[in-house]
């Protein structure tokens, strides 16, 4: 009894643990999915061109359908997501960070923060920067404040993380044609670490 | 123990293989369950389910475990279907150029199929059929589906939350039927 285990079930045994544990890290933002899956890289920004078309690969429709259920296709859109700052370290609830540049040419564009659980951030309203509400400064980019304590930067705007660990989308809908042609011509956001907060 | 090896790995991609596959499934099985649960009338929610489309609230989303990634900014209706009732004939409300909207139309593997935005339409109405009949013909836009089963997704952005009420009025003009 024992010689059948060892010869024949354990290796099934741990052949569907191990094929069970490689599949967990393709349901949700982490770097292991973010590095295998492919897609474009700018910067700590990842985008996948062919997201929720019928030629892209089976690990990518299946992250986007845990991640992002029914998402856009191009060209109507192209995402882009992040889940670290620009000295490469994971958004962290702790800190503050600011969020830096030039809008992309689009119908509509906007930054969304999300928990590592691929859930909402409530209130969902203060997790959210767009193209209609978003100010433009004089040198052509918008600054938004990443922080639970809006209080501290009166008159910025603001996207409210309430000291969640974050990932962040940045959409752009109804994006420059060229985008997709040259992928370095997409305008990321830059996102520097202020200080820690409390 | 080359035996052992080939059932361990063998085993192990297969489970992985078969995971990813069924994956996309397993999430659409999610939102089905969280789709009929809806039909239950909440008052804070509103009248979600009207004629066999599901009109998002999005005060209620945040418990839904197939609503990932949700936009804050849009309004979305989902029109789940069942080809095997007949081809599917949407007319929906479209807005002025200045706000984006689409629509998309989605296998039951979550592959998107059909999609179409308002920049692309004259008009204030769009209409048009789903079907698995590649011959059929139509004086309306046809979108093909590959699956009897699936789910058509409009987006609507709202510029300022204090625009839901009444763009949730216009969305609600829409209308569906099998033929």
């Amino acid at each position: 009894m024992n010689k059948v285990f060892y010869r024949s079930l354990l290796p099934i045994l741990l052949g569907i643990l191990i094929g069970g544990a490689s599949f967990y890290p393709f349901t949700y933002t982490n770097p292991i999915s973010m590095s295998l899956i492919g897609g474009i890289k700018r910067n700590q920004w990842v985008t996948h061109f062919d997201l929720a078309m019928k030629n892209q690969n089976p690990w990518l429709r299946n992250y986007i359908a845990f991640i992002g259920l029914l998402g856009s296709i191009r060209p109507e859109v192209i995402y882009l997501e992040a889940m670290s700052d620009d000295d490469g370290v994971k958004l962290s609830g702790e800190n503050d960070y600011v969020l830096r540049g030039i809008p992309p040419k689009s119908r509509y564009w906007s930054f969304v923060i999300y928990n590592y659980e691929n859930s909402r951030i409530d209130p969902f309203e203060e997790t959210v920067a767009n193209s209609f509400r978003s100010t433009i400064k004089d040198n052509g980019e918008y600054e938004i404040i990443l922080t639970a304590n809006p209080e501290k930067y009166f008159g910025k705007q603001i996207i409210n993380h309430g000291n969640n660990n974050f990932t962040i989308i940045m959409r752009i809908y109804g994006p420059d044609l060229n985008y997709y042609e040259d992928k370095n011509s997409i305008p990321i956001g830059r996102i520097k670490k202020v200080s820690p907060h409390g | 123990m080359g035996n052992w090896i080939i059932k361990f790995i063998g085993t192990a991609i297969l489970i992985h293989g078969l995971l990813i596959w069924i994956g996309p499934e397993i999430v659409m099985r999610k939102l089905d369950r969280d789709l009929e649960a809806a039909k239950i009338f909440e008052s804070e929610c509103g009248e979600r389910w009207v004629d066999g489309i599901f009109y998002i609230n999005p005060s209620c989303l945040s418990n839904k475990q197939s609503a990932r990634k949700p936009n804050p900014d849009f309004l979305y209706f989902l029109i789940p279907y069942d080809l095997s009732n007949g081809d599917l004939f949407v007319s929906t409300s479209v807005p002025p150029n200045d706000r984006y909207w689409s629509i998309h139309a989605h296998n039951r593997n979550t592959d998107a199929f059909y999609r179409i935005t308002n920049t692309e339409i004259n008009g204030e109405r769009f209409e048009f059929l789903i079907t698995k009949n590649k011959n059929k013909t139509s004086d309306i836009p046809i979108a093909y589906a590959t699956s009897k089963k699936g789910v058509i997704l409009n987006r609507l952005v709202m510029k300022d939350f204090s625009e839901y009420e009444s763009l949730d009025i216009f969305r609600r003009s829409t209308f569906r039927e099998y033929r």
